[in-house]
């Protein structure tokens, strides 16, 4: 397919910003600053992000699900439950358990919020918000976003408690489970576009695949492998841990996993970390499957954005609506259904793609 | 009723002391205020700011008991939906849990069991006593198993009297826990007696 | 003679079965079976065969009850002291035919009280044998784990027993428990893990504590420690008066707004004592608002079960809840309040249906037509859900013969294919009268005790129906709500009855013994709960954590009415 990239045109972002702060003067320390600067940007996007959706979007949106109403009474919509939530988790006694590994408890909130974000770099995001686009951009979300499952672990192993030892084990199991499909389902789509590397995957995509009643028709990988996107979208379900499979931390059974024993802002390093995990899941089925910002109109970043809604909407309603599978026939679902699955798709994309091209 | 055949009377009387003071309760008073000295003008608009955040925002502790907690649990759902207030997050943790909702009887296998449950949350921390029985052990208050009410066992901050039919009373009596001074009228607060 | 709660008294048509002159009949060859084992005869209201037997030989003779008589139920253990005894009473039926009862009693020396276990016999003897050692102080010989089970391990003293002091103080310290099995150990085969689940936790549905030996994600071992809610229910019932004092108790056992039908267990027992007919219209009424109750209760039951199986507050609770709520809402127009509705009255109910009636009788078949949809729905979401039928068809397995063995009743009991409901097989208030059916599904399994409470609340809609309509049409001059009864109540002195009314959970039973005052000198409460928790361990062991929160949500227990 196109060995030619056709993002040559797209900058990085910190090069825009160091363009225009006349950084480049600087040589490679003005580079460093101007990455940070990027990099400052686009986390706390991705934070405001979060801090909408914890608090509030999902309150909302669970509610809608279930016939209530949910927060209405502090501000406009109830919106500044936000600012409410926030202060009042923070302002918390941070409760540090007895016997707890130390290092280790401290870390794992760090690392679990940390991969997520740290996913968002070579993510584009359109409209040049793009912090770098290295060879092995796909690797390396990957790789961050397991990152996660060893702050799990830690967390888990670390806090003294067995429901947290049960969380913290039951979340590894999870996410090496599913992890393989989710690499491997990746791995297709890379064979159809020919790179790792995110701003080619994105710009593949932007080729019109048919024209539908005058309408064309992108071709998105959602649309020219929607088998792979329906698997890679149950994998990512179980990656970050919602129903119906979430298991790691099942309330009902055993209590709160790995996060039982955390409070204030660990506890909020955590419920962000979540929710960043989500969108980033969300980014990579909107960057490998949905054409990134692609989109009518709206400005690409719009798009992009959401895109990220669109998976953590379903990410929700998943929430709401499915029961939780039991975590040995989570174990079967992963690794004798999906990875599979995954492999036959992979075998068949390669298949395809040799013949085509 | 004398609380002699209690079992858990003194353990209360010393966590009434630890958590108060001499009849104090400075749950509220801050490192800062401590350091400022008595209540410049900064720090109380900043405490009004933390009354409101406390007030707006809380996670409630998913804890049922008895009879009460039945509920309870019709605040959180659909009818009476508390999370119109923000406070529609029951947490399974104790560790991240702002209100326990004493929601029943107590009696002397649990007494313990609950101060620990309080024990594990974090500062600072409401109680809301939910009917009779954490008054005063309500109907059951004669038997020998049953404690003679929360505050026995831990501080309770507010009260709702009323037997089951107390739900109508704690949605904004809930808000109104963490405000403490604040009393702006909520017409949620018309106490309904059962 | 529909409504004739009494079935000593005379010839009661609606039941199918055994006619009471038989039932003399059947004492005599009872009699004649046990032949030496028998000390002498008694005469309980509910049970013309009542045995009095030595303590040692209780065994011997529940065998061959059980096996030659076909007693298999073992409904209830009570455990009482006179003056110059101890006495213990087992009271049998069948599945097949509940109105067939025996009670064996079994008065053991007053200093010294031991008796036989029945606990090889009847497995459910286990836990109220414990119960009656905890509260009376018997003790049971031969019985496999006799210890407290509703007080703490520190107690002193049997409360229930003559010579207890309430006024003197009890230590009760926080214990870390100790693993059942072992010190959390690890060898080459196994290694467990101790876990304490309860009392406080999200999925144990209120305060019961299960000590929990996990190996990796499997349960190896299972025991439920009750008494957290332990709130002294029998004390205070012995302490209240028969006319008004008891009544309101009745509504804290099962709380689950199941309140009507625990305070028609103790009306009927105690209608049952002081021979008081209850008029025909209150009998409908009583029907109508027991099943509104019913509803109620299973729609909580099928909505906390969802929360255990899908693990948040998520559609389906509230869903649930939101029918709960209708149906609150009619009860509360009736009644006047939500939960603890205090309604009945002896020889009736406290008042008539609210003014202006139509509203009334709009407002309930508003709900009732609302209800197909509902469950429609609930049908939809949750029981043809692949992922709820992967969780819970063939999970929580409890078979027949284990479920009889522990006396389970109810929903559970349907639910494992056992064929019974009192308001069928021993029918009190309107029931037999009206057209509906018995739900059994044989699947034994957890899914199999949702469908039934899913089904259960169809029929309970039926006869709501029914009702509603016979209300609407009853003659206006002949509206009579309570019958006349006096206003103090002293029946006569050492009458006993052991009485049973379907609650929501199965078989709730009390046992009452008058003593010729106005306040009952025993008073038994019989919670199918207690039973059904028992089961949980049989249920449970070999299964993963997840498996044993369903099967514990299954069993739809209410600590009410486990710890009393
Ligand atoms: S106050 Fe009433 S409803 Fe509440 S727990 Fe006590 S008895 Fe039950």
């Amino acid at each position: 397919m196109a060995a030619t990239p056709l993002q040559e045109d797209v900058t990085l972002l910190p090069e825009t910003i160091a363009r225009t702060l006349g950084l480049d003067a600087y040589g490679f320390a003005g580079q460093i600053l101007a990455a940070l600067i990027g990099a400052f940007i686009v986390g706390n996007v991705m934070l405001a992000m979060t801090g909408v959706a914890g608090p509030w979007a999902k309150r909302k949106i669970t509610a809608a699900f279930t016939d209530r109403i949910a927060v209405n009474r502090v501000g406009p919509f109830g919106l500044l439950i936000i600012v409410a939530d926030a202060v009042r988790l923070l302002s918390k006694e941070l409760i540090v358990p007895e016997n707890v590994d130390r290092p280790a408890w401290d870390l794992a909130p760090l690392v679990v919020a940390g991969s997520a974000l740290l996913g968002f770099a070579v993510i584009p995001m359109g409209n040049g918000i793009h912090l770098a686009d290295p060879e092995v951009g796909l690797a390396y979300v990957f790789a961050t976003a397991s990152l996660a499952s060893v702050g799990l672990v830690m967390a888990g192993y670390a806090s003294n408690n067995k429901y947290s030892l049960l969380g913290g084990l039951r979340a590894v199991a999870q996410n090496v489970a599913y992890e393989i499909p989710l690499v491997v389902t990746g791995v297709s789509v890379v064979i159809f576009a020919g790179s790792l590397r995110m701003g080619e995957i994105v710009a593949v995509q932007r080729e019109t695949l048919v024209v539908l009643a005058g309408v064309p028709i992108p071709s998105w990988f959602a649309i020219v492998n929607p088998f792979a996107f329906v698997l890679f979208v149950v994998a990512n379900l179980a990656e970050v841990g919602r129903n119906p499979f979430d298991t790691p931390e099942a309330p009902t059974e055993i209590v709160a996993g790995y996060q039982t024993e955390y409070s204030s802002v660990y506890f909020v390093l955590f419920y962000l970390g979540e929710f960043v995990h989500i969108f980033l899941g969300g980014a990579i089925i909107a960057t490998l499957f949905l054409g990134g910002p692609a989109g009518p109109v709206l400005p690409g970043f719009v798009w992009f954005v959401i895109k990220i809604w669109a998976v953590f909407l379903f990410t929700q309603w998943a929430r709401s609506a499915m029961p939780r599978v039991r975590i040995d026939q989570l174990m079967e679902i992963g690794w004798k259904g999906l990875l599979v699955l995954s492999f036959a798709n992979l075998v068949l994309t390669a298949i395809i793609v040799g013949v085509i091209a | 009723m004398s609380s002699k055949d209690t079992p858990t009377t003194d353990a209360s009387t010393t966590t009434r002391d630890a958590r108060m003071g001499e009849g104090l309760d400075d749950r509220f008073n801050s490192k800062l205020r401590e350091a400022f000295g008595s209540s410049p003008f900064i720090l109380t608009k900043f405490d009004k700011f933390m009354n409101w955040v406390r007030g707006s925002s809380m996670f409630m502790l998913q804890f049922g008991i008895a009879c009460c907690s039945i509920e309870m649990m019709h605040t959180y759902a659909v009818k009476h939906d508390l999370d119109r207030f923000g406070a529609g997050v029951p947490r399974a943790s104790p560790r991240q849990a702002d209100v326990i909702i004493v929601p029943g009887t107590i009696v002397s296998k649990f007494a313990p069991r609950m101060k620990r449950v309080y024990d594990q949350m974090p500062e600072p921390k409401f109680v809301i006593g939910m009917g009779s029985c954490t008054i005063s052990g309500g109907p059951f208050q004669e038997g020998y198993n049953v404690v003679k009410g929360a505050e026995e066992v831990i501080p309770v901050d507010i009260h709702v009297p009323g037997t089951g039919a107390v739900l109508r009373t704690r949605p904004g009596r809930g808000r109104r826990t963490a405000r403490r001074g604040d009393r702006r009228g909520d017409p949620r607060d018309a106490v309904q007696l059962g | 003679m529909s409504a004739d709660p009494d079935r000593t008294a005379g010839a009661d048509a609606g039941a199918t079965e055994t006619l009471p002159v038989t039932e003399g009949v059947e004492a005599d060859r009872l009699a004649e079976l046990l032949g030496d084992l028998v000390r002498r005869r008694d005469e309980h209201l509910n049970a013309d065969a009542a045995f009095e037997v030595h303590p040692d030989d209780v065994q011997e003779t529940l065998f061959t009850l059980r096996d030659e008589a076909g007693f298999d139920h073992c409904s209830c253990v009570t455990a009482q002291e006179y003056d110059d005894r101890f006495e213990s009473i087992y009271h049998l039926k069948k599945y097949d035919d509940p109105t067939q009862e025996v009670s064996v009693v079994v008065p053991t020396d007053k200093a010294d009280p031991r008796s036989e276990s029945a606990e090889p016999v009847y497995r459910t003897a286990d836990w109220h044998e414990r119960e009656a050692y905890d509260l009376v102080g018997i003790e049971y010989d031969d019985h496999p784990d006799l210890r407290r089970i509703l007080l703490p391990e520190t107690w002193q003293g049997h409360p229930l027993s003559k010579d207890y002091d309430q006024d003197r103080p009890q230590v009760v310290t926080l214990q870390e428990h100790a693993n059942p099995l072992e010190e959390d150990h690890k060898d080459s085969e196994s290694d467990t893990m101790f876990l304490n689940i309860g009392p406080h936790h999200p999925a144990t549905h209120g305060v019961l504590h299960l000590k929990t030996t996990l190996d990796g994600e499997q349960v190896a071992d299972v025991d439920p420690d009750i008494g957290y809610l332990h709130r002294c229910e029998e004390q205070m019932c012995q302490q209240g008066t028969y006319r008004h004092q008891i009544m309101p108790y009745p509504d804290r056992w099962d709380y689950i707004s199941a309140g009507l039908l625990n305070e028609w267990a103790y009306a009927r027992a105690a209608e049952d004592l002081a021979d008081i007919e209850v008029p025909d219209y209150a009998q409908v009424i009583r029907t109508m608002s027991a099943e509104l109750c019913r509803i109620a209760s299973h729609m909580l039951a099928v909505g906390t079960f969802a929360l255990d199986v899908y693990g948040d507050f998520t559609a389906i609770f509230m869903y649930a809840i939101r029918e709960r709520e209708k149906a609150q809402k009619v009860l509360e127009d009736l009644t006047g309040q939500r939960m603890m509705f205090n309604y009945f009255r002896l020889g009736g109910v406290v008042w008539d249906i609210p003014e202006p009636r139509d509203e009334f009788f709009e407002r309930a078949r508003d709900f009732l037509d609302g209800l197909p949809q509902a469950t429609q729905e609930f049908h939809d979401l949750l029981t043809t859900n692949e992922i709820f039928q992967l969780r819970c068809v063939d999970t929580g397995i409890l078979p027949p013969e284990t479920a009889k063995s522990y006396g389970a009743t109810g929903p559970v009991a349907r639910g494992s294919g056992i064929d019974v409901d009192l308001r069928r097989d021993d029918p009190y208030g309107y029931y037999d009268e009206l057209d509906w059916d018995v739900i059994t599904q044989d699947g034994c399994d957890n899914y199999a005790r949702v469908l039934v409470r899913l089904r259960e609340v169809e029929e309970s809609a039926k006869i709501i129906e029914q009702c509603l309509d016979l209300l609407e049409d009853w003659p206006e001059d002949d509206r009579e709500i309570q019958a006349n009864v006096p206003r103090t109540l002293k029946p006569d002195p050492d009458t006993e009855t052991y009485r049973a009314v379907e609650a929501a959970k199965g078989e709730l039973g009390i046992y009452i013994r008058s003593d010729g005052t106005d306040t009952p000198a025993r008073f038994k409460i019989r919670s199918p709960c207690f039973s059904n928790l028992q089961t949980l361990s049989e249920m449970a062991e070999g299964e993963y954590i997840a498996d044993l929160v369903a099967a514990l949500g299954s069993l739809d227990i209410v600590l009410g009415e486990v710890d009393r």
